[in-house]
C-alpha cells in the first residue's frame, strides 16, 4: 500500500512541483509538424517532388482541357460533366479553384522556407528553386486558361490570415507566369552542371520543358491576351531552344504514347502514371470493358479491359474529330481510334491513344500523360510562324509532323488563314485525346482562325463564355472576387 | 497556476473540523454505546444516531461504533443512513448495542456516483439518469449500447445497422457538442456504416477507468451492475476536459463481504431474422420490366449492347463455344442458342434445376432461357446466437470476490457475419487492515468478429444485384457478381479470408485508506491494454474471371494501445451539529496514452496456403521491377493529460443542498500557452418537502435544483495545433507535402451548461417525475473554419464560434397498477433538443455563414444564402429539388421542354429532354432553368424529439416487459429505393415492387403518379429523376435529393417484449438450487412509421440500405446455486 501511495504520488508531486508545462510535453513520433519540417536542406527535394502530384492531377483533368472541345461523344456509357454539354453557369459546373491554389500554396511555402538555407550544394538549391518556379508557373497558366483573370497569391500562408485578393487581369497573371519561368531559366542556366540537353527526369521540369512551357504561355498570351508579335517571337525563341535539347520524334507513331516518357525520345515533359503509384489516368473512361464489346469481330484489336472498374467505355471519338483525318493512310489512325465491328455493322469508335498497359490480371489505363513532346514543339512553332504570316517556315514545321504521320507533303493553300486552319486541324489529329484541344480551340478562336461557337457542336446556339465561372463557395469566402465576365 | 490551492483548502477544512468536533462533544448523564454494521457484518460509518424527540445525536465512526449520552427517560434511538432502512431501538441498560441496518431496496438503486463521490439521490443536485438494472438482463444483443435505446431522457442512441455486435456511431447526450453527431453521407469502416460524423461520444468511465465510448460496445451486459448517465455540468465538470459530451459511468459487478458463495449459470439462445426485408421483384417480372424498359426508353443508352450483346443481366448474347453460358454472369440467354451450343440435354437438365423459359416480351416468338438466382434467399438467413455466462461470487469478513466468464457467439442475418466474444472479469476487495481497503479489478476481452468487409461493395451495392445474375457457376464456384464493387457475397466468402481479433486487458488497483475519522485517501492506478489485429488474405481467383485490382493480396494491421491512469483523491466527510453534512475532496489525475500501429500489405502471393506475408518485395512485370508492397507504415502516438480537481458538497438536513467542483486540466495536444484550462461548476438544490410548511398530501417530495458549469473537449490532434506534413509519391520518388495548416492559437473548446430542474414524487412515491431544462453552449468549437479558396487549404481547425443545445427532458416513473400481487410499472421519457449555431467568427457574410449556397426564396421573391452554418440557424437542414408531378404524356413533356431547361439532367439527358414518365421539377425562380437556385427546403437530418417507454407487468414470479422508443423530427431520403428505380450506370440492380406498383408511371397517359419511370442509367444518360444531388442536400454520389424520395422519419419502435418466470424456490430446493429464472423475448418487433424505406432509424438524412436491424427471438434462463 505504501508503494502504491508512493507510486501514485509521483504525478501529483510533478504537477505540484511546478512541472505542469513539462509533464505534458510530447514529442510527435509519427507526425511531422511545422516545428520539425524545413529544418534541413534535405527537406526541400521531397517537397518539390510532392508538388508534382498536383501537376499530375491537373494534366489528368480533362474537364477543362478536353470536354468542351469537339473531341468526345459518349461511348457505351457516359461520363461527361456539364462542361461537355456547354451548360456552364454559376449554379452548374462552376469551378472551385482551391486545388490550384493548394499547389500554388505549396510552391509559395517552399520558396519562402528555402530562403535562409545555404545548401551544401548550390546546384541542388538551384534545381529545387527552378523546378518550383516552373511548377508555380504551370499552375497559374493552367488556371488562367480556365478562368482568365485570377488572384495572384504569391505569399506563403501559414495560419488563418489569408489576404483577400481580387482577380488580377489575365495579362498580369501572364506576366507573373513569364517572370516565374524566366527566373527558373536563369537559375537553371546558373547551375554549374547546366546542360540544355539534360533531362534528369522527363517527369519533372528541366531547362527544355521550362522553355516549352514558356512558348506555350507566350502563344496563349499572343493570341488570347493580345500580346501579338513580340510574344510570337518569344515563343519561337523558346521553341528553338527546346528543339536543341536533344529530343527527337519517334519514327513510329505507335510509340508516342506506347513508350513511357522516361525512355521516350520525343517527350519533353510528362505526368507519371503507374498503377501501383497513381492508379489509372483519364483513359479509364475511354477504354471499353469486355461486356460492352464482346462479340466484336475485331475484338482482338480493341484495347478492352475485363473489369468495368478498369475501363468505363464512356468516351468515343467524335465524328468531327475523325473527319480531321482526311488522309486514309494517316499512320496515326490506328493509335487514335478503332471502330468496333459487330456482325450488325460498325459500332463505337474506341479511343486507342492511351491504351494502357496489359498486366496479367487486366489492362490498366496507366500510360504517362504527355504534357509536352517534340511534335507539339514543331506545331507550336508552325503556329507562331503562321501567325507572323511566315507561312513558309510554318509549313516547314507542319511538314515535320506530317512526314512522320505519313500524310504526304502539304499541298494546300499557303495563305495565313489556310495554314493556321491546317495547323489547328493538324493539332487535332496529332494531339487527339492529349488533353490540349479546348485550349487550342480557344487560342485559334481568339486568333481568328475559327469561331468556336460554330465549330464545337455543343456550343452552337449557345453563348456560354469560354472561361469558367467561380462557384458560390469561392465567391462567398472572398468578397473581393468578381464573377467571370459573361455570367 | 496555483500550486497549493487544494492542499491548502484541505488543511483548512481539517483544522475547522477538529475545532468543531471538540466544541460539540461534551459529556452528559447516561452513556449508550454500540456498533452498527450492515447485513454482512461490515461496520457502517456515518450512521446517524439520534435520540428520538430530542436534539441529541451523533454519528458512527469508521469502525461503526458510536457513543451517545442522553438524559432522556426510556430513550428511543433512531439509526439512519442513506441507502439503509431506518431502525428504532429501545436500548437495554448498560449494554453495548449491536445494530444491523438492512439495505433499503428503494434506496439501493438511488445512490449515484457524482464525479469522485457517491451521493444519495435525494442529496444530489446533478442531472443524472440511471439505467434500471432490469434493462440489462437477458439482452438479446451482446452490445449493452443496444439496451440503452430510448430509456434515458436526452440520450440518443442512433443504431443504424444490424451487424452482429454493432452499436451506435455515437451516443449523443443532449445533442452533443458538435453539430454533426449523427453523421452525414455514407462511408464504411470496420463493417459499419459511418458517415462523416463528428465525434460527440461521451466519456465512459468503467470502474473508475476513463475509456473511449466505443469501449462500451464490447462490454458484457451481464457484468454490469450499474450504468448511469451524467448530463449537466454539476455532474460532468469534475471530468473537465473530457466531460463536455456527457459521461457514462459503469460499475461492474463485485462480490459482497460476509456472503455465501453463489454460483450463477446463464444461457440464452437468440434467433435473428430479417425485420424489414429487401423486396425485389422476381426474375420473370424483372426480365419483362428490364427488356421493355430498355427497348422503349428515350435515354441514349446502348440498347443493342444491353439487349443483344449481354450488356446487362436481362440481355441475351450469342454463345459460340461450349461452357461459355455456364460461366457467364448473366442467366438470361436465347433458348435456341444454348440448345445449339450446349445440347438439349444440358438445357433439359437446367430446366429440372429450376431454369425457366419465356417468350421474349420485346421480340415475340423468341424463347428466352433464364433462372432466378434466389440471391436474397441465400443472403439472408436466420442467425443463431449462443450466449453463456458463469459467475461466482461471495465473500468473507476480510475479502469479497466476483469472478465471471462470458462467451457469446452471434451469427448475423447476412451470410457470413458473426461476432464472437470471450470475456472474463474479476472484482476483488480486501480489507487489508481496519483502516485500509484494497479493490482489485481485472478484466479481459477477446473479440473476433466477422463483419461485411466492404459495406458499400458487398452490402449496399452487392445485395441489389438482379435475380438474373449468376451466383454460382456450373462448376459450383461463386461468380464475382457484377464486378468487385458490386460483389457476390459468396465470392467474398470463398476467396477472402479475414481474421480480426481485439484483446483488451484492464487492471485497476484502488485503495481506500481511512486516515482519520471521515478522512479518506483513495489512490488508484489502472492500466489498460488493447491489441487489435487485422489479417486479410485474398486467395487466387479463377483466371477466367474478372480479377480484383490487387491480386492475391494480403494485409496485416495491428494497433497496440495503452493507457496508464493514476488518480489520487483525498476526501473528508464531516457532519457538524448533526445537520450540516460536508464532503470535501481534492485530487490529481494523470493519464498517459500511447498507440503503436503497424500496417503492411503485399500482393501477388505465390500461394494461398498462408495468410501471413512471405512474398518477395518486388516482381518483374512487363520488364519493370514492380513492388509487391501495398502498404508499409508504422505510427506511434502519444498523449498526456494532467489534472487537479476539487469537489465539495454540503447539505443542511438534506434540505438545502450545495455542491461545486473545479478541475484544472492540461492536455498535451494544445500549444504550450493553451495547454491548461479551468472547468468549474456550482449547483444547488432545495428539498422543499423537508420544510415544515410542506403540506401537500398527494405530493410527497419536491426537489428544485439548478446547476451551472463548464466542461471541455480535447479531441484534437497534435497536427491541428502544430500543422502536419505527410508523405506522398511521384514518379517512384518520395514526396512530402504539408497536409494542414497549423493553428497554435487553438484553445480548449468549452461547453457551459445551465440546468434548471425539479424532481417530484406523488402518492407516496408511486409516481415520480423529473423535469430538466437545460441550455448548453459550446464555445470556441474546435472545428474547421472555411478559408478563402486562394489559400493552400480549404479550411483550418479553429475555435469556430458557438453551438447551443437547448431543451427539456422529462422522465416519468410510475407504478400504474398494484393489485393483489399484480403490478404494472412504467417509465416514460421524452426529450426535446434544439441545436442552434449561435455565433461564428466574423467573415463579412450575412449571419457569418460558413459554406452554403444561393437559393431562391419563393416567399421573399429573391435569391438568398442558405445551408452550411449560419448564426441563428439549426444546422444540417436538407434541401432538394421539388417534384410537381410526373409527365403523363410526351406532349406534356414537350410543352415543358419548350419553356424550361433542366440543367441538372445528365449531359446526354439534357440533349434528349423530358418525356412522359419524367419528374416535373419545379422552376422555383421561374427563370426557365432548373439549377441549384431551385433547391427547396425539405427538413432536417436529425430528430429533435426522442424518448421511450418501458413497461413491466409482474404477477408473482411472472414478469412481462414491453419497451418502446421513438424519434421525431428527422427527414430521410430513401436512397435504396431511388437507386433501384433509377440506376446510376450499373444496369444490374434489382428492381423493387414499386417499379410495377400503382404509384409509378408505366405507360403514356398514366397521370398523377408519385414516381417517375423506372429507368437504367438515370445518372449517366437519363434525366436524373432519382439520382440528383442538391448542393445543400445529401449531395453524395448518387444521392437522391428529390422531394418525391424524402419522407419524414418519425417512428415509434416496438423494441422489446419479454416474458420471464421465476420458478418457485420450493421446486428449486429439490435440486439444491436457489433460483431459476427462465425467459423468452422478442427484440425489434417493428415500427409504427410513415417512412416507407428500410430503416426509419436513419438520422443522417440518407438511407442507402445496408444491414437492417434484425428481429431477435431469445430464449434462456439463469440458474443459481
Amino acid at each position: 500500500m505504501r508503494k502504491i501511495f508512493f507510486l501514485s504520488s509521483i504525478p501529483a508531486l510533478l504537477v505540484l512541483a511546478g512541472g505542469c508545462k513539462k509533464i505534458l510535453e510530447v514529442t510527435p513520433q509519427s507526425s511531422i509538424t511545422e516545428q520539425t519540417y524545413f529544418k534541413n536542406e534535405g527537406d526541400f527535394d521531397p517537397y518539390v517532388t510532392g508538388i508534382y502530384t498536383f501537376m499530375r492531377s491537373f494534366a489528368n483533368n480533362i474537364t477543362y482541357g478536353t470536354e468542351r472541345s469537339e473531341e468526345l461523344i459518349s461511348g457505351s456509357n457516359s461520363r461527361f460533366t456539364v462542361a461537355w454539354s456547354q451548360i456552364i453557369t454559376p449554379a452548374s459546373g462552376a469551378i472551385n479553384y482551391n486545388d490550384w491554389y493548394k499547389a500554388i500554396g505549396h510552391c509559395n511555402l517552399l520558396l519562402d522556407r528555402i530562403k535562409p538555407f545555404a545548401f551544401s550544394s548550390a546546384d541542388t538549391k538551384k534545381r529545387i528553386l527552378a523546378e518550383t518556379y516552373c511548377l508555380r508557373a504551370y499552375c497559374f497558366f493552367h488556371l488562367t486558361r480556365i478562368i482568365g483573370d485570377a488572384p495572384l497569391m504569391l505569399q506563403a500562408i501559414t495560419d488563418e490570415n489569408v489576404p483577400l485578393l481580387a482577380r488580377s487581369p489575365a495579362t498580369e497573371v501572364m506576366k507573373q507566369i513569364q517572370l516565374d519561368i524566366d527566373t527558373a531559366l536563369i537559375v537553371f542556366k546558373s547551375m554549374s552542371t547546366f546542360s540544355a540537353t539534360s533531362y534528369p527526369s522527363k517527369y519533372r521540369f528541366a531547362y527544355g520543358s521550362a522553355q516549352a512551357l514558356k512558348a506555350d504561355a507566350k502563344l496563349w498570351s499572343a493570341k488570347v491576351l493580345g500580346g501579338g508579335t513580340s510574344d510570337f517571337n518569344d515563343a519561337i525563341t523558346a521553341l528553338t531552344e527546346v528543339e536543341s535539347t536533344g529530343v527527337s520524334l519517334n519514327t513510329d507513331f505507335k510509340n508516342v504514347s506506347g513508350i513511357r516518357a522516361a525512355t521516350n525520345t520525343e517527350d519533353i515533359l510528362a505526368a507519371y502514371f503507374q498503377r501501383d503509384e497513381a492508379g489509372a489516368n483519364y483513359g479509364l473512361n475511354a477504354l471499353p470493358f469486355l461486356t460492352i464489346v464482346q462479340g466484336a469481330l475485331n475484338l482482338d484489336s480493341i484495347p478492352y479491359v475485363k473489369a468495368s472498374g478498369n475501363g468505363q467505355g464512356a468516351y468515343q471519338i467524335s465524328a468531327k474529330s475523325k473527319a480531321l483525318f482526311t488522309t486514309s493512310g494517316d499512320k496515326r489512325i490506328p493509335y487514335t481510334w478503332i471502330t468496333e465491328r459487330q456482325s450488325s455493322g460498325p459500332k463505337i469508335s474506341w479511343i486507342t491513344k492511351y491504351p494502357g498497359s496489359v498486366y496479367t490480371d487486366d489492362r490498366i489505363s496507366d500510360n504517362d500523360i504527355i504534357i509536352y513532346r517534340l511534335a507539339d514543339i514543331f506545331l507550336m512553332k508552325a503556329e507562331a510562324y503562321a501567325a507572323l504570316n511566315n507561312t513558309t517556315q510554318a509549313i516547314i514545321y507542319l511538314q515535320k509532323v506530317r512526314t512522320r504521320a505519313g500524310t504526304g507533303t502539304y499541298s494546300g493553300a499557303t495563305d495565313k488563314a489556310s495554314v493556321e486552319k491546317e495547323i489547328l486541324d493538324e493539332r487535332g489529329r496529332e494531339f487527339y485525346f492529349e488533353n490540349k484541344r479546348w485550349y487550342d480551340l480557344v487560342k485559334f478562336h481568339y486568333g481568328g482562325t475559327i469561331n468556336v461557337y460554330t465549330y464545337v457542336p455543343n456550343l452552337v446556339g449557345k453563348t456560354t463564355p469560354l472561361f469558367w465561372p467561380l462557384n458560390t463557395t469561392v465567391l462567398a469566402n472572398n468578397s473581393k472576387l468578381k464573377q467571370t465576365d459573361g455570367y | 497556476m496555483k500550486r497549493n490551492f487544494f492542499p491548502l483548502r484541505g488543511r483548512l477544512f481539517f483544522l475547522l473540523a477538529l475545532l468543531l468536533s471538540s466544541f460539540f462533544s461534551h459529556a452528559q448523564t447516561a452513556l449508550i454505546n454500540g456498533k452498527v454494521a450492515d447485513s454482512s457484518g461490515a461496520p457502517l460509518d456515518h450512521v446517524s444516531v439520534r435520540v428520538k424527540g430530542t436534539k441529541t445525536g451523533t454519528a458512527t465512526g469508521a469502525d461503526g461504533s458510536f457513543t451517545i449520552s442522553t438524559n432522556a427517560r426510556n430513550p428511543v434511538l433512531v439509526f439512519s443512513r442513506v441507502g439503509y432502512t431506518t431502525q428504532e431501538i429501545v436500548p437495554a441498560q448498560n449494554t453495548s448495542l449491536a445494530i444491523t441496518l438492512a439495505i433499503s431496496k428503494d434506496e439501493l438503486t438511488d445512490v449515484v456516483i457524482v464525479g469522485y463521490m457517491q451521493q444519495s439521490r435525494t442529496r444530489t443536485t446533478a442531472a443524472i439518469s440511471k439505467l434500471l438494472p432490469d434493462e440489462l438482463k437477458n439482452t438479446s444483443n451482446p452490445n449493452p449500447v443496444q439496451a440503452l435505446q430510448g430509456k434515458i431522457a436526452g440520450v440518443s442512441i442512433p443504431i443504424t445497422g444490424g451487424q452482429p455486435g454493432s452499436g451506435a456511431t455515437n451516443i449523443i447526450i443532449r445533442g452533443g457538442t458538435k453539430p454533426n453527431g449523427y453523421g452525414s453521407g455514407v462511408s464504411t469502416s470496420g463493417g459499419n456504416v459511418l458517415g462523416s460524423a463528428d465525434d460527440v461520444s461521451p466519456l465512459v468511465v468503467i470502474d473508475g477507468v476513463f475509456r473511449v465510448a466505443s469501449a462500451m460496445n464490447d462490454l458484457n451486459p451481464d457484468d454490469i451492475e450499474s450504468l448511469q448517465v451524467m448530463k449537466d455540468a454539476a455532474s460532468t465538470a469534475i471530468y473537465g476536459a473530457q466531460g463536455a459530451n456527457g459521461v457514462i459511468v459503469i460499475k461492474t459487478k463485485g462480490g459482497k463481504f460476509n456472503s455465501k458463495m453463489s454460483l450463477s449459470l446463464n444461457h440464452r439462445s437468440t434467433w435473428e431474422t430479417q425485420a424489414r426485408s429487401y423486396n425485389y421483384i422476381n426474375a420473370e417480372q424483372y426480365l419483362r420490366l428490364a427488356r421493355t424498359t430498355v427497348k422503349n426508353t428515350f435515354d441514349a443508352i446502348d440498347k443493342n449492347n444491353l439487349l443483344n450483346n449481354g450488356g446487362f443481366s436481362a440481355g441475351t448474347r450469342l454463345y459460340t463455344t461450349k461452357g461459355q453460358y455456364g460461366q457467364d454472369i448473366n442467366l438470361t440467354a436465347l433458348y435456341d442458342n444454348v440448345v445449339a451450343i450446349e445440347g438439349q440435354g444440358y438445357v433439359d437438365n437446367l430446366l429440372t434445376k429450376g431454369w425457366k423459359t419465356m417468350d421474349d416480351p420485346i421480340n415475340p416468338g423468341t424463347k428466352l432461357l433464364y433462372a432466378d438466382n434466389n440471391y436474397q434467399d441465400l443472403l439472408w438467413n436466420t442467425g443463431i446466437t449462443q450466449n453463456d455466462n458463469v459467475a461466482i461470487n461471495g465473500g468473507s469478513d476480510r475479502a469479497s470476490y466476483n469472478v465471471a466468464f462470458g462467451n457469446t457467439n452471434q451469427a448475423g442475418i447476412f451470410a457470413g457475419t458473426r461476432y464472437k466474444r470471450y470475456n472474463a472479469l474479476g472484482n476483488f476487495s480486501f480489507k487489508a487492515s481496519d483502516n485500509f481497503k484494497l479493490d482489485v479489478m481485472l478484466s479481459y476481452q477477446n473479440i473476433r468478429p466477422n463483419y461485411v468487409e466492404n459495406f458499400q461493395n458487398e452490402l449496399i451495392r452487392g445485395i441489389r444485384i438482379t435475380p438474373l445474375i449468376r451466383i454460382f457457376k456450373d462448376n459450383g464456384d461463386p461468380t464475382v457478381g457484377e464486378i468487385y464493387t458490386v460483389r457476390n457475397r459468396f465470392h467474398a466468402l470463398k476467396y477472402d479470408d479475414t481474421r480480426v481479433t481485439t484483446e483488451r486487458y484492464t487492471s485497476r488497483v484502488g485503495g481506500d485508506w481511512s486516515i482519520l475519522k471521515g478522512l479518506h485517501f483513495r489512490p488508484s492506478v489502472s492500466y489498460f491494454m488493447e491489441d487489435f489485429r487485422y489479417l486479410f488474405m485474398r486467395k487466387a481467383t479463377p483466371a477466367s474471371e474478372i480479377q480484383p485490382s490487387t491480386q492475391r493480396q494480403k494485409s496485416e494491421y495491428t494497433n497496440n494501445a495503452r493507457q496508464l491512469m493514476i488518480d489520487q483523491v483525498l476526501q473528508y466527510d464531516i457532519t457538524v451539529a448533526d445537520d450540516h453534512h460536508f464532503t470535501v475532496l481534492g485530487g490529481v489525475n494523470y493519464t498517459h496514452t500511447t498507440a503503436s500501429s503497424i500496417s503492411i500489405g503485399s500482393q501477388r502471393a505465390s500461394n494461398d496456403y498462408i495468410y501471413t506475408i512471405n512474398e518477395p518485395a518486388t516482381t518483374v512485370i512487363n520488364g519493370v521491377t514492380t513492388s509487391n508492397v501495398t502498404d508499409f507504415n508504422t505510427t506511434l502516438g502519444e498523449t498526456k493529460s494532467a489534472s487537479m480537481f476539487g469537489q465539495f458538497s454540503y447539505d443542511y438536513k438534506s434540505r438545502y443542498l450545495l455542491s461545486g467542483a473545479l478541475r484544472y486540466d492540461g492536455y498535451s495536444n494544445f500549444a504550450p500557452e493553451n495547454k491548461y484550462a479551468w472547468f468549474p461548476s456550482i449547483s444547488a438544490g432545495w428539498n422543499v418537502h423537508e420544510e415544515k410548511f410542506w403540506n401537500i398530501k398527494f405530493m410527497n417530495a419536491l426537489k428544485l435544483r439548478a446547476s451551472w458549469g463548464g466542461t471541455g473537449n480535447s479531441k484534437l490532434s497534435i497536427t491541428d495545433t502544430y500543422g502536419g506534413y505527410s508523405a506522398t509519391q511521384y514518379a517512384l520518388g518520395s514526396g512530402i507535402l504539408r497536409s494542414n495548416l497549423s493553428n497554435p492559437n487553438l484553445k480548449w473548446e468549452a461547453t457551459v451548461t445551465t440546468d434548471l430542474a425539479f424532481d417530484a414524487s406523488f402518492f407516496n412515491s408511486r409516481l415520480n417525475l423529473t423535469v430538466d431544462f437545460y441550455d448548453k453552449r459550446t464555445k470556441d468549437r474546435l472545428s474547421p473554419k472555411p478559408l478563402p479558396s486562394e489559400s493552400p487549404f480549404p479550411s483550418i481547425t479553429y475555435n469556430n464560434g458557438e453551438l447551443q443545445n437547448k431543451g427539456v427532458e422529462i422522465e416519468l416513473g410510475a407504478t400504474v397498477l398494484k393489485l393483489k400481487g399484480f403490478t404494472w410499472k412504467t417509465n416514460v421519457s421524452f426529450a426535446f433538443n434544439r441545436a442552434l449555431i449561435t455565433k461564428l467568427p466574423s467573415n463579412g457574410r450575412a449571419k457569418n455563414r460558413q459554406g452554403g449556397d444561393i437559393v431562391y426564396d419563393a416567399a421573399a421573391k429573391s435569391l438568398v444564402e442558405a445551408g452550411g452554418f449560419a448564426e441563428g440557424e439549426r444546422p444540417y437542414g436538407l434541401w432538394g429539388y421539388k417534384v410537381d408531378g410526373v409527365f403523363a404524356t410526351d406532349a406534356e413533356a414537350a410543352a415543358w421542354n419548350a419553356k424550361v431547361k433542366d440543367n441538372l439532367a445528365s449531359p446526354q439527358g439534357i440533349i434528349v429532354g423530358k418525356h412522359a414518365g419524367d419528374f416535373i421539377f419545379r422552376d422555383v425562380n421561374s427563370d426557365g432553368i432548373i439549377d441549384t437556385k431551385d433547391q427547396v427546403f425539405m427538413g432536417y437530418r436529425n430528430p429533435d424529439k426522442i424518448g421511450g417507454m418501458q413497461n413491466t407487468f409482474s404477477y408473482k414470479g411472472l414478469s412481462l416487459r414491453f419497451t418502446m422508443d421513438y424519434a421525431l423530427g428527422h427527414t430521410i431520403a430513401n436512397g435504396a429505393l431511388a437507386r433501384s428505380l433509377g440506376q446510376g450506370r450499373a444496369f444490374n440492380e434489382g428492381a423493387p415492387p414499386e417499379a410495377l406498383g400503382s404509384d409509378i408511371w408505366q405507360k403514356s397517359g398514366d397521370a398523377g403518379k408519385k414516381y417517375a419511370r423506372f429507368s437504367f442509367a438515370d445518372f449517366d444518360f437519363g434525366q436524373r429523376n432519382y439520382l440528383r444531388g442538391a448542393t445543400l442536400g445529401n449531395n453524395a454520389s448518387y444521392s437522391t435529393d428529390v422531394s418525391a424520395m424524402f419522407d419524414k422519419g418519425d417512428f415509434l419502435a416496438f423494441r422489446e417484449l419479454s416474458l420471464a418466470y421465476d420458478i418457485p424456490a420450493g421446486v428449486m430446493r429439490k435440486i439444491h438450487a436457489t433460483g431459476l429464472n427462465v425467459f423468452f423475448s422478442v427484440y425489434n418487433l417493428g415500427y409504427l412509421t410513415g417512412y416507407k424505406g428500410l430503416n426509419p432509424e436513419i438520422y443522417s438524412g440518407y438511407d442507402p440500405g445496408g444491414y437492417p436491424r434484425p428481429r431477435q427471438y431469445s430464449l434462456g434462463g439463469t440458474l443459481r446455486f
